[in-house]
Formats: structure tokens, C-alpha cells, sequence
């Protein structure tokens, strides 16, 4: 029998996968393996960490008690640092550097595929340095990426030399320090473009649910506050809530109207869709088609749904059962828990989006009284939002009152309307007594008074 | 909100021979539901009784449900919905029914009966699919349009074209030209659009199926489509297929092929009176005492257990 080689080459991962993932996204995965440290160290659980957004009376934080990671980025080089307790020399030597996961892995960690940290080494620089240290052993490594890639002629060229260090004097030293240099021409050029920015601004809106309550992040000496989500209450009413599980993974919806501002305005930016795995926003105020906007039936995004907010919670033990895709930015569309998922959000809106329309009329000359009824909403915590059954989003209105009249308005020349007065000799009858004056004179006329 | 007159308002609807026929088999099917293990006296109704609730009557009477919604949108006529309802205990939900699926326990198991009285608009599409995202395994959902050709007497295939392409346009299938919208292909275009209204609804639960089960074209005034089914896991399913077509000749298993044309022939009651004493008759057999159409004949011989009697009462 003739047999193909299957081998995977080096430098398919060196230069191919890096190309599907942004720079800020590299960071992102490092700092989901920064996190999986401090959870793994301390012995914290993600589906715990979800959990405690839906707990009434939060434990107040110190946060300067809270383990850090330091983020510094500059053309010269990248450095992530965390105290998060280091990563084990065992993992190391068995585990972290290879590409992707055994069959039959399964953990509930934010870094779920195995690919995070070889991927962000890759995309970043040519040259890069790992030092970690828990409270049990550390170690230390170094590796010229080009020169790795040249050696590639079977399984003994597929691995990383390591130095043991020693452990880490205390749980707060314990962690992992990751330097890249060399960096790429391209990665040098989003830099001096001031990624940092938008790199704070992914970590403020990505782990919203971790800063200040389990680690601060700082990026080049800045701290990255949470980036909160607008979700209110009605005052009197309630908000869509629906929770079920699906395959091992427990899902919770949300929907219901923003808080406004100070000066009574929504911000149109926060407005959407916020889809939450194991604590870790996936996609942050989605207006497109992925969390169902356009797809029938429901409606595409306008400027009037600026005050709508959902938010969908997934969690499991398994990360591998959420329906994220490898970047952990998007969704995977093929997902039976997202389809199943997606669908529900479309029942869990309705009621909003009705609540919406009714505020914006076709008649514009009416001045619904929901818009006051927006006007007044609590701005609250996710555990005064969630409900112990499913719930459907409702704002109890004032009787209806059934107009039985209508505006009529149009233009008409001004000779008209002074022939009609010198006819009528009312010299100074207004404009409007005249349309009625016309009106009903038709009205007379045709017998249909 | 549209201020154009409510079919209510336009057709009396106690006078409705084949609408009546078609509730009338859909009891027929419920009961044998009933005998083959559905708890449909425990299910929930809720339908677009409009003012007469005729439906609400028959399903309380006949399989003793007790959980009733009547939806009703036009909002000036509260009032009189509401003194209108035959039982104290049915509840009048004013609004769009869009509006209220979404409040359907998951729960419990439904009879949803999406009557309306139009041509096919996304806001209806809307509802089915909502309902088919919401109801729960073993629940029933019905559909009821009016296929006659949307738009004015002077439209024809390219104006028919334009407004499903504008309602319907993600539920149309093959159907994107015009010269597929002849005449007599609208009931099917309006079933295939209903059909894959509800498969998207239905997308990701991979747990239930829809169970087609009724596939009805009538016509008291308008041509009506009436289609439904149930959201049937594998155990509904199994029960289903207990209930034979032999049972139900008016059973179908698509909605979009092959409908059950209800017909009522015009008969006086002295006709029908002789006819129902000869019920169920040798398919060769005629009435002597007048003339007869063979085909009418046959219809009657389908229909005479749910042909409507009217009488009027002299109070």
C-alpha cells in the first residue's frame, strides 16, 4: 500500500494562521492565558466568575489587591506581565507549546483551542522569550522563530528547549513574563499607528466582567477601566429574560431598553447585541446579522433601536461547547447551540422592538407616551435583571385612547386663501378656520354630514 | 394601526358553510389526537376569534378546553370583544399577535391558530415565524390565509410578483419570476412561503420536526388556505402515525401539495335530510327523488358529518 504524508509543516503556522487573526486579537488570547493562570492558581471557576455577575450583594474588591497584568507595546518590542501565577513547568513541557489539544481535552479556561499563545508569538516578532514561575517550579525559554521554522525534517525539530527555574517565593510573584522582539515590518506599522488604543478599548469591552473584580489590565502604564453595558430596567415593567441549557451549556438572554445619558440620550455605539462566553465578551453592541439583525424577523439595525440591549450569557465546564470561533471574536454560524440560540433572542426582542416602533409612530404628529415611559428606567445590575423563570419584556401603558380624529393639513396658495376671505368677508380669518370652513362645506354639500 | 374594514365587518361569520366544515374536521382531528394520547383538554388555545368565537364554542364544548386566549388588534372594538366572549374565563389579549407568542409558555403544549382574514404580509410571516421558534414538542400550529391575488382587479403576475417579493421575499423559494405567478399557482406559492416561513423558525431545534398535518382550500366568499401541523418530536410523531388517513380522509401529510378542496354543495334541507338517512352509502347510489350531480354527491359523502345546519331561532 502507497501512503501520503500528512505532516504538518512549520511554517504553515509561522506564516498561515497568523494572517487570520488582528494584532489586538493576539493580545487578547494572551491575556485569556494570563487569566487561565490566575483561575488555575487561586482555583477559581470561569462558570463561577459568570455566575457572580447574577449575584445581588457583589463582595466589594480591593482592586488594588487584584493580580495584575501588564500589557507594554512599542515598535521595539512586546512585553505581556502578569502575577497570575505562572504557568506549571509539567504544563510546559507537555502541554502549552503544542498546537492545539489532545482528544478528549476538556477544560472550561478561556484559552480553548491550544493555539492562542503560539499564534500571538508568531504574528508578533521573529524572537521571543518566556520566563514563568508558580509557587511549585518555573521555567525559562527563548526561541528564534526563523531559524525554528528552517528545521523541519520530522518530529525531533517539533519542539522548544526549556531551562527550569526555580518557584516563585509567593502566590503574588508567582506568574509569566513574554517578550517579543524582531517584531514583523506589519506589526511595527499598526504600532506607530497607536494601536494602543484600540487595544485598550477591546480589553475594556472584552473582559468588562473581569477588570476590577479579578485583575486589573494595564496597557504602556494606562489602567483599562471595564467598559460597562447599558442595560436598564423599566421602572414599572420588566425586561426579556430567558434561560435554558443546551448540550452541556447553559444560556441565559437579556432584552430589554438602554439607559440613557444625563442629557436623556441613548448612545448609538452601545446599542445591540453583547454575546458573553465564560465571562468574556465575544462580540460587544452587534448590530449585524450574526446576532440576527436583518434576518427575518427581525428588523435591520436604524438609528431608532439606539435604545435597545441584549445580552446573551454562555457558560459551560466545557469551552469547547461554546459557540465561539478560534479568534474567540465571532461566532461560529454552523453551531446548533448558536441557531438554537439566535432563535430565541428573536422571541426575547420582539416585545422590545414593538416597545420601539410604538415610540417612533408614522403619525409623527403623536408624542407617544411611551417615549416618557422610556425616559424612565432604572440603570441596575445584571442580578436585579435576571428573573427565576422566563419572562417577556413589558411596560404596563396607560389606557389607550382611541383618537377619532385626524390632522388634515396641506398648502394653498396665498391668492386662494385672500379670495376665500374676500368672499367669505372675514378680511382676518385664519388659515386653518378656512380648511375647516372648506371641509365642511363638502361635507354639507355632498350630503354627508 | 389599519383603519380598512375587518373581515368581521364585512362577512358574517356564523354564515360561513365551508369555514365551519373546516372547524368541524379539525374537531374531528383533535379528538382522534385525543384517542391516540395527546392531553389536548390541557392544552392552551388561543386563535383570532374576532366576535364570535365560534371555535372557542366548539373546543370547549366538544374537547373540554378550558385554557383559552382570543388576540384581538383592533383595539376600538375592546369592548366589544370582551362582552362578546361565550365563558368568563377566556382571555382577551388586544394587540398584535406577534406581540403575544412571545408570552406562550414553553411550558405547555398549544393549539396556536393563526386566522387571518388577508393576503399574506411580513407581519404574518413574522408571527409564524415566532411561533415556530416558541411553541413547545407536541403543540399545534395552524395558519389560515387568503390566497386570492393580493392588490387591485386590474394586477396580474408582475404586480402579484412585487408585493410577495416585498412581504415574503426570504420565504419564496424557487419562485423569483414573475411568470411563475400565474393564478393558479398562488395557493401554493402562499403554502410554500407558510412552509419555509416555518422551517426557519424550526432552524437549530434539532429535537422537533413539523408534522404537517391539514392542508385545506376553501371558499365561502375569498379562497382560503388553511394549513398546519404540529411541532412533533419523535415520540409525537409516533403517535401521530397511529392515526390513519383511512380515519381522516382529509388528513395531509405537506402542506403545499395536493389541499383537500372543501366544498359544501347547495342543498335544501329536505335534500340534505334525505341524503343523511342514506349516509354512508354504497358509492353507487343515487337519490331517486331529484337530480344530482355524481361528483357533488361524492363531496357530500366526505363532508356529511361536519355539514353545517343553520336554523333560525324565533326568540
Amino acid at each position: 500500500m502507497i501512503t501520503a504524508n500528512a505532516y504538518p509543516r512549520k511554517n504553515f503556522f509561522a506564516q498561515m494562521f497568523t494572517k487570520d487573526i488582528s494584532l489586538e486579537d493576539c493580545v487578547l488570547d494572551l491575556i485569556d492565558n494570563s487569566i487561565d493562570g490566575l483561575i488555575k492558581s487561586r482555583g477559581l471557576r470561569l462558570s463561577k466568575i459568570a455566575n457572580e455577575i447574577w449575584i445581588k450583594k457583589q463582595e466589594k474588591v480591593r482592586t488594588s489587591d487584584l493580580p495584575t497584568i501588564r500589557v507594554k507595546i512599542s515598535d521595539t518590542g512586546f512585553e505581556i506581565k502578569d502575577n497570575c501565577g505562572g504557568i506549571d513547568l509539567n504544563d510546559a513541557v507537555k502541554e502549552v507549546f503544542n498546537f492545539g489539544h489532545a482528544l478528549g481535552y476538556k477544560s472550561e479556561s478561556l484559552g480553548v483551542y491550544g493555539i492562542g499563545l503560539k499564534r500571538a508569538l508568531f504574528k508578533l516578532g521573529d524572537y521571543f522569550e518566556i520566563s514563568s514561575q508558580t509557587k511549585k517550579n518555573g521555567f525559562h525559554c527563548e526561541l528564534d522563530v526563523r531559524k525554528w521554522v528552517e528545521r523541519d525534517d520530522g518530529p525531533q525539530d517539533w519542539t522548544i528547549p526549556l531551562e527550569e527555574r526555580k518557584a516563585a517565593p509567593s502566590l503574588d510573584e508567582s506568574g509569566t513574563t513574554i517578550r517579543v522582539t524582531r517584531l514583523h515590518d506589519e506589526v511595527k506599522m499598526r504600532i506607530r499607528a497607536g494601536v494602543d488604543t484600540a487595544l485598550r478599548s477591546s480589553i475594556s469591552k472584552t473582559f468588562c466582567f473581569f477588570l476590577d473584580r479579578h485583575v486589573r489590565i494595564f496597557v504602556n502604564d494606562h489602567k483599562v477601566e471595564p467598559s460597562p453595558i447599558p442595560a436598564s430596567k423599566p421602572a414599572n415593567g420588566s425586561i426579556s429574560f430567558d434561560r435554558f441549557s443546551d448540550d452541556g451549556v447553559e444560556i441565559r438572554i437579556l432584552a430589554t431598553i438602554a439607559a440613557q445619558d444625563e442629557a436623556g440620550q441613548y448612545d448609538q455605539s452601545k446599542a445591540g447585541w453583547y454575546i458573553v462566553c465564560n465571562g468574556r465578551a465575544v462580540l460587544s453592541a452587534d448590530k449585524s446579522d450574526l446576532t440576527g439583525w436583518a434576518v427575518a424577523p427581525n428588523p435591520s439595525f436604524q438609528p431608532k433601536h439606539r435604545g435597545f440591549v441584549g445580552i446573551v450569557f454562555f457558560e459551560s465546564t466545557n469551552a469547547l461547547l461554546l459557540p465561539w470561533t478560534t479568534t474567540k471574536r465571532s461566532l461560529n454560524r454552523e453551531s446548533g447551540i448558536y441557531i438554537r440560540t439566535r432563535n430565541r433572542m428573536t422571541v426575547a426582542a420582539k416585545p422590545v422592538f414593538s416597545f420601539i416602533n410604538s415610540k417612533y409612530p408614522s403619525d409623527a404628529e403623536v408624542t407617544p407616551v411611551e417615549r416618557a415611559i422610556a425616559r424612565q428606567t432604572v440603570s441596575t445590575t445584571f442580578a436585579d435583571l435576571a428573573s427565576p423563570g422566563t419572562a417577556v419584556f413589558a411596560i404596563p401603558r396607560p389606557p389607550v385612547i382611541i383618537k377619532l380624529t385626524t390632522k388634515v393639513q396641506f398648502d394653498a396658495k396665498d391668492t386662494d386663501l385672500a379670495k376665500i376671505r374676500k368672499h367669505l368677508r372675514s378680511s382676518n380669518m385664519s388659515a386653518g378656520r378656512i380648511g375647516e370652513h372648506t371641509f365642511n362645506y363638502f361635507l354639507k354639500q355632498e350630503g354627508l354630514a | 394601526m389599519t383603519h380598512l374594514p375587518r373581515s368581521f365587518q364585512k362577512v358574517h361569520y356564523e354564515f360561513r358553510p365551508a369555514k365551519q366544515v373546516e372547524r368541524r374536521m379539525l374537531l374531528d382531528m383533535l379528538q382522534r389526537m385525543m384517542e391516540a394520547g395527546f392531553p389536548i383538554s390541557n392544552y392552551q388555545y388561543t386563535g383570532m376569534g374576532s366576535m364570535w368565537f365560534i371555535d372557542f364554542i366548539l373546543l370547549r364544548r366538544y374537547l373540554g378546553i378550558k385554557s383559552m386566549v382570543n388576540v384581538e388588534r383592533s383595539l376600538e372594538y375592546e369592548r366589544r370583544v370582551k362582552f362578546n366572549k361565550p365563558y368568563g374565563n377566556i382571555e382577551i389579549v388586544m394587540g398584535d399577535v406577534s406581540d403575544y407568542i412571545p408570552l406562550l409558555s414553553r411550558d405547555r403544549k398549544h393549539i396556536l391558530w393563526l386566522d387571518f382574514d388577508g393576503v399574506i404580509e411580513a407581519s404574518m410571516l413574522e408571527a409564524i415565524v415566532l411561533s415556530a421558534i416558541q411553541l413547545s414538542p407536541g403543540s399545534l400550529l395552524l395558519i389560515t390565509v387568503d390566497v386570492e391575488p393580493p392588490g387591485g382587479p386590474n394586477d396580474g403576475p408582475k404586480q402579484w410578483f412585487q408585493h410577495f417579493t416585498r412581504e415574503a421575499a426570504d420565504y419564496l423559494g424557487d419562485f423569483t419570476k414573475p411568470r411563475r405567478f400565474a393564478r393558479s399557482r398562488l395557493a401554493e406559492i402562499n403554502a410554500i412561503i407558510i412552509e419555509n416561513a416555518i422551517k426557519h423558525g424550526l432552524a437549530g431545534r434539532s429535537d422537533v420536526s413539523f408534522s404537517p398535518l391539514v392542508n385545506f382550500l376553501y371558499a365561502d366568499g375569498h379562497q382560503m388556505l388553511s394549513v398546519g401541523g404540529m411541532i412533533a418530536d419523535d415520540d409525537n410523531g409516533r403517535r401521530l402515525s397511529t392515526i390513519s388517513d383511512r380515519q381522516l380522509p382529509f388528513l395531509r401529510r405537506s402542506i403545499v401539495k395536493d389541499p383537500y378542496l372543501i366544498k359544501v354543495p347547495l342543498l335544501t334541507r329536505k335534500e340534505r335530510l334525505l341524503l343523511d338517512s342514506a349516509m354512508p352509502s354504497h358509492p353507487s347510489w343515487r337519490p331517486r327523488e331529484f337530480e344530482m350531480k355524481p361528483e357533488e354527491l361524492q363531496i357530500y359523502r366526505e363532508i356529511y358529518p361536519y355539514f353545517p345546519a343553520y336554523t333560525e331561532m324565533l326568540l
